[in-house]
C-alpha cells in the first residue's frame, strides 16, 4: 500500500469523516507547505503525552489541575456533572456557569459493558464529602445527556446523594431558544408540556 | 384516491411489472398461490415499511436475484401525488418518501396509513397476550406517534433491567425500577383510556353484525393492577424483585398486560364458536379504520386478504354493508367466486396469474 493510500485510510478511521474526505485532506496535506505539516505532525505526536485528565474533576489539560479547578474566583459551592470533556468545554462557551465542573467520562450502559463502578462516580463522591477545604458543595447540577442512559445515570447520582445533604438539580429539558414550535419534535414538546413553568 | 400506480422489482413472485391502479376498489383475482397475497403485501410495505407476513426482509426478495424495489405513487383525496419507494438488499433496507430517506418507519406511517384484514388477525382475539397487545398498540400508533416513542424507551428500559436482574446485580435495580415505572404508566394510562374509547366503536359494531343481542366489551387488564402512578409502579416492581432474580426477567408490566373480550362478564374468547371469533377479528379491523378515522379525520387504505371468503352470504353482505369509509380498498378473490355481485362504482377487477398483474 502506498503512503497516500495508507493516510487515506487512516484519515477515515476518524470520526465524521469518510473515504472521500479523507482523500481530500490527504491530498490537501500534500501540497500544504512543510512548516504546516512539521508543526501538525509535532502536535499530533505530542497529544497524547502532553494532555492528561485533571486530577480534581476529570476534563482534559496539560497540568495536574486544569485551568477551571485552579481558578480561585469559580464558585466552588457548585459542581456541574457532565459526561463527557467537550461537554465542559459546550458549557464554558456559554460563559454563563461559574461553578466547577465533574467529568464522569461516559454514562452507565450495562448493555455496553459500562457500569457505575467505571465512571469518575467515587472521585465525585469524595470532592462532595470531604470537608477539609474551606468551601463544602452545596449543590450539584447533573448536566447529562437527556438519552435513556444519561437519565439513567442522573437517577443513579441522585439516589446516592439523597442523604448527603447537597441540592441535586438536573438542566431545564425542552424546547430549544430560538427554536419554532413547529421544527420541535413531539418528543421535545410532550416533555416541554410536562415540564412547563409558571410565568404568573 | 389512494395508490396509483405501483412497480415491482423482484419481489416475491410478481414479476416485474408497473400496475396502474387509479381506481377506488380494486380486486385481485386468480387461483391460490399465483400472488394476489403478494401484490397485497407490497401495498402494505409501501405503507408501513415492513412486510405483515414476516419479519425476515431478505425472503421477501426473489430467488436467484440480490435485491427487490417496490415503487409507488400515492394520493390523498384531492392532494397532489407522493412516491414511496422501498429496496431490500443484502446491504439492508432503504425506504423513500418523495426522494427522500425516511430513517424512522414511524414517519411513513403517518403519510399511507393503511389496515390488513387477513386470517393472522384471529390470533387478536384467541392468540397470545402479545398478539393482542399488538393489535392495540398499532391502533394507537396509527395516529398517535408519541406512543410509538413511548413503547420504544419502554422496551429499551425493560432490557436493561432484565439484563440486570438475569446477571443477578442489583445497584441499578432501583434507578431501573424507576425509569421503566414512568415509561410503563404512561403507556398503561394511554391503554386504558384508548380501550375505553375503542369500546365505544367497537361493541355497537359487533352487535349489529353478529346479532347478538348483549355487548361484547373489550377489557384492559393492566399488569400492574390498581397502579395509578409512578411510586405504586415501583412498590410493584420492588415487590416482585427477588421472583424476577429468579425467574430472570421483569414479571410485571405494560409488557404482560392482557386484554380480554367479555360478554356478561365471561371471556367470550373461551366459549366463542370458531364463525364467532373470526368475525370479533373482523370487527375488530373494522372498529380500528372507523377508529382512526375519528381520531384523524383521514381515510385508510384497505387490504382485505381472501376474508369474504369466510363468512356465509349473509355476514358477507352485512359486513360489506359496516365497511368503513376507506381512501382505497384492496380484495382478493378466488376466480369461483362471483365477486361481479360486490362490485362498486369505481370498481377495477385484475387478474392474477403467475405472478402477472392484468386488468380485465
Amino acid at each position: 500500500m502506498t503512503i497516500l493510500e495508507q493516510l487515506i485510510k487512516g484519515f477515515s478511521r476518524l470520526p465524521g469523516v469518510g473515504k472521500k474526505s479523507a482523500s481530500r485532506i490527504v491530498y490537501f496535506l500534500l501540497k500544504a507547505d512543510a512548516e504546516y505539516l512539521n508543526s501538525l505532525s509535532d502536535l499530533i505526536r505530542r497529544l497524547q503525552a502532553s494532555v492528561k485528565s485533571c486530577t480534581v474533576c476529570g476534563t482534559y489539560t496539560e497540568s495536574d489541575l486544569c485551568s477551571i479547578c485552579s481558578d480561585f474566583r469559580r464558585n466552588r459551592e457548585l459542581i456541574c456533572v457532565v459526561e463527557e470533556s467537550r461537554d465542559v468545554q459546550t458549557i464554558e462557551s456559554t460563559g454563563e456557569f461559574n461553578g466547577t465542573f465533574h467529568v464522569l467520562g461516559g454514562v452507565i450502559s450495562p448493555l455496553d459493558g459500562v457500569g457505575p463502578e467505571d465512571l469518575s462516580i467515587r472521585k465525585l463522591l469524595a470532592r462532595i464529602s470531604d470537608n477539609s477545604g474551606e468551601v463544602s458543595v452545596k449543590e450539584v447540577i447533573i448536566a447529562t445527556n437527556p438519552t435513556i442512559e444519561g437519565d439513567t445515570t442522573a437517577l443513579y447520582l441522585v439516589n446516592l446523594l439523597k442523604n448527603s445533604g447537597v441540592l441535586v438539580s438536573r438542566l431545564a429539558l425542552g424546547l430549544p431558544v430560538g427554536g419554532d414550535l413547529e421544527y420541535a419534535d413531539k418528543l421535545t414538546l410532550s416533555r416541554s408540556l410536562r415540564g412547563r413553568t409558571k410565568i404568573s | 384516491m389512494g395508490f396509483t400506480t405501483l412497480k415491482t422489482f423482484d419481489f416475491r413472485n410478481l414479476k416485474n411489472q408497473t400496475i396502474e391502479l387509479g381506481n377506488t376498489e380494486i380486486f385481485l383475482t386468480g387461483e391460490n398461490g399465483q400472488g394476489k397475497s403478494n401484490f397485497l403485501e407490497a401495498v402494505y410495505i409501501l405503507s408501513y415499511g415492513s412486510s405483515f407476513r414476516t419479519r425476515q426482509d431478505n425472503i421477501l426478495i426473489q430467488q436467484g436475484a440480490k435485491e427487490m424495489t417496490l415503487f409507488g405513487e400515492y394520493s390523498g383525496k384531492g392532494e397532489i401525488s407522493n412516491s414511496v419507494s422501498v429496496n431490500i438488499s443484502g446491504k439492508g433496507k432503504k425506504i423513500y418518501y418523495n426522494g427522500k430517506t425516511v430513517r424512522d418507519r414511524k414517519d411513513l406511517i403517518q403519510n399511507i396509513p393503511c389496515i390488513i384484514f387477513s386470517h393472522e388477525d384471529l390470533s387478536f382475539v384467541n392468540g397470545t397476550p402479545e398478539r393482542k397487545r399488538w393489535f392495540f398498540n398499532q391502533t394507537i400508533s396509527l395516529y398517535d406517534s408519541g406512543y410509538i416513542d413511548s413503547l420504544r424507551k419502554y422496551r429499551k428500559i425493560l432490557k436493561l433491567r432484565n439484563f440486570e436482574v438475569k446477571n443477578k446485580r442489583s445497584d441499578l435495580l432501583d434507578v431501573y425500577n424507576n425509569q421503566l415505572a414512568v415509561a410503563g404508566i404512561e403507556i398503561q394510562k394511554m391503554r386504558s383510556r384508548i380501550t375505553g374509547e375503542f369500546n365505544k366503536t367497537f361493541s355497537p359494531l359487533f352487535r349489529k353484525i353478529s346479532g347478538l343481542d348483549e355487548e361484547l366489551i373489550i377489557t384492559y387488564l393492566p399488569s400492574w393492577k390498581n397502579c395509578e402512578n409512578e411510586q405504586s409502579a415501583v412498590d410493584k416492581l420492588e415487590s416482585k424483585r427477588e421472583a424476577d432474580f429468579f425467574l430472570g426477567s421483569t414479571s410485571t408490566g405494560p409488557h404482560r398486560d392482557i386484554y380480554k373480550y367479555k360478554l356478561s362478564g365471561y371471556d367470550f374468547a373461551r366459549i366463542a364458536s370458531t364463525g364467532q371469533l373470526r368475525l370479533i377479528s373482523l370487527v375488530l379491523r373494522i372498529a380500528q379504520s372507523i377508529f382512526f378515522l375519528k381520531k384523524t379525520g383521514r381515510k385508510p387504505l384497505l387490504l382485505l386478504d381472501d376474508v369474504l371468503l369466510e363468512l356465509d352470504n349473509r355476514r358477507r353482505m352485512r359486513f360489506l354493508e359496516l365497511l368503513p369509509e376507506y381512501e382505497q380498498i384492496f380484495f382478493t378473490f378466488l376466480p369461483g367466486e362471483h365477486f361481479n355481485e360486490y362490485r362498486m362504482e369505481d370498481t377495477a377487477v385484475l387478474n392474477v396469474t403467475n405472478g402477472v398483474i392484468e386488468r380485465i
